[in-house]
């Protein structure tokens, strides 16, 4: 059993801190990662906040077909795509990327520099290769558990993938990156 | 941006706020279905006094099997033609999962679920041998604010094994007190098929807020619905061996039928020859092996449409040179990279040579 799963199983059984461990642990990437899909830092906040209601209110069963991590990922990106279909928000807005919000959660977030200058560059990428990025190299996901998470399959994720690191680049080298740091 | 701490004291308020509006509702559910039935009972009497008088002036009358309502499963039927016109036909069910429901402990048979199921011909015409259908499934599970989660599924059989099969996961906001979704997916039929199943697949996973509340997941509620016998339509096989679980493919159908699934296998074909020509295919072995297999699909798939449909299939790819995505950058603005004039098809036959 992983951590987020053991610490679930420990608020689910009445240890109040564990829920508090919880919201420590998977807060910051979290409302990076939704902040990719909604564009909108206090968004992303609310809907990272909605996920953990959720948890708390409904306490669904953590089925252990993959990790907590990945599950509780799936349930804030649908929450996130539920909320960007009611609003109907167009994609293409820019990903809110300079406020203090953003700056504060991407220093407890993310510790190495270069890894913060990519993410700046992520943030001009369009929200589905974003998050694909941002799975797989700012969590760590397989390519399975990005699949999981975005309901595609295996083969889609290694081809958008390619693509998503492609445009990468581009932008990457665009901004003074050189070869030697890709 | 609140601190960690600031967001666990709000997620526990909001969640307590929850709990008492859900406290409210069931009570003034509660209330709602006392005053149902006393109106009820004092509707009754009278009617059941008429009813008395009246049969006592008549024979006895044999029971009409068909008044026995199930709740297991309701199936309702409109019009539904095979030839060309845009009649829509619809399937709903009503209670289907009463039974099922309860027994799981899960979702209590008084919750409802509607689910209304329909298809429209008039859809994309292919040549003369068959269209396409679009099915939209919609879903609407009443009263059941602890019912969150969800998954809907269209499956199309040709009676043996599946030809398409769309899935779609989601969430329900608890405040809104029901879940409301729909799919929709898009099957070719030919002329020559003569039978086909779609079965709708709606699987809500709950809590219970009672004293016996767990969390698991409620069975499938299945809707099977022999359509294709029941109104004459026909469901073909064409572009189901090429293209046949691909549901990113499926989905970018939509709008286009089999024009737009054309599309973008041409596209996707074009973005891994690119790969390939750059040496930017993906290092781990695994993945590039599937990234290759699904090139030799999209080939596979291309040239199957480009013999029976060599005037379209150029037509496409005519499009999809002007169109085509790398001459525009990534903040949308052409580029001076030269057009495209050539088909992906023949330069995948090129790279293989």
């Amino acid at each position: 059993m992983d951590q987020g799963a053991r610490l679930y199983q420990e608020y689910l059984s009445g240890d109040k801190e564990a829920l508090a461990e919880l919201v420590r642990l998977y807060r910051d990437g979290l409302i990076l990662y939704v902040n990719g899909i909604t564009c909108d830092m206090h968004e992303a906040e609310d809907i990272c906040e909605e996920t953990f209601v959720s948890l708390v209110f409904k306490k669904p069963r953590f089925g252990q077909h993959c990790s907590f991590h990945t599950w509780l990922y799936g349930i804030a990106r649908n929450l996130a795509y539920d909320v960007m279909r009611r609003k109907k928000r167009s994609a293409e807005t820019p990903l809110d990327e300079n406020t203090p919000d953003t700056v504060s959660v991407e220093d407890a977030f993310i510790k190495s520099e270069a890894k913060k200058r990519l993410h700046k560059a992520l943030g001009k990428l369009p929200p589905d290769k974003y998050e694909l990025i941002w799975l797989t190299y700012f969590e760590n996901m397989s390519a399975k558990e990005v699949a999981a998470v975005t309901g595609k399959s295996e083969g889609a994720v290694f081809t958008a993938l390619t693509r998503a690191r492609a445009e990468l680049k581009e932008i990457l080298l665009r901004e003074g990156f050189d070869n030697e740091d890709l | 941006m609140k601190t960690y701490e600031e967001m666990t004291e709000s997620i526990l308020q909001k969640t307590e706020k929850r709990r008492a509006k859900l406290a409210r509702r069931k009570r003034l559910l509660s209330l709602f279905a006392a005053v149902a039935a006393v109106v009820i009972v004092m509707t009754a009497i009278p009617v059941g006094a008429l009813i008395i008088a009246n049969r006592a002036n008549q024979p006895a009358e044999i029971p009409d099997a068909e008044l026995t309502v199930s709740t297991a499963q309701t199936e309702s039927f409109t019009a539904e033609n095979s030839d060309n016109t845009k009649t829509e036909y619809s399937v709903s069910i009503r209670n289907v999962t009463s039974s099922a429901v309860k027994e799981s402990g899960v979702l209590h048979g008084s919750r409802e679920v509607d689910i209304a199921f329909w298809t429209h011909s008039g859809g994309v015409e292919y040549g003369d041998g068959g269209k396409w259908h679009r099915i939209t499934a919609s879903v609407y599970n009443n009263y059941s604010p602890d019912a969150d989660r969800y998954q809907a599924d269209i499956v199309v059989t040709d009676g043996s094994k599946e030809l398409y099969h769309i899935t779609d996961n989601g969430t329900a906001d608890v405040t809104e007190e029901y879940i409301f979704t729909y799919i929709e997916c898009e099957i070719f039929i030919p002329d020559d098929m003569e039978y086909g199943e779609i079965y709708l697949y709606f699987n809500i996973t709950g809590h219970d807020a009672g004293p016996k509340a767990d969390y698991t997941d409620s069975p499938y509620r299945t809707l099977s619905v022999n359509f294709f016998q029941k109104y004459g339509a026909k469901i073909v096989r064409y572009g189901t061996d090429v293209l046949p679980y691909d549901r990113e493919a499926l989905s970018e159908a939509f709008d286009g039928g089999i024009r737009n699934t054309v599309y973008n296998a041409i596209e996707q074909l074009y973005y891994i020859n690119n790969d390939i020509k750059r040496g930017s295919l993906p290092d781990d072995e695994k993945e590039r092996e599937t990234v290759l297999t699904s090139r030799q699909r999209y080939i596979d798939f291309l040239t199957a449409y480009k013999a029976e449909n060599e005037e379209e299939y150029a037509g496409i790819v005519a499009e999809f040179c002007e169109n085509e995505p790398e001459r525009y950058d990534s903040a949308g603005n052409l580029t001076d990279k030269p057009l495209m004039r050539h088909d992906p098809l023949e330069d995948a036959a090129d790279g293989e040579r």
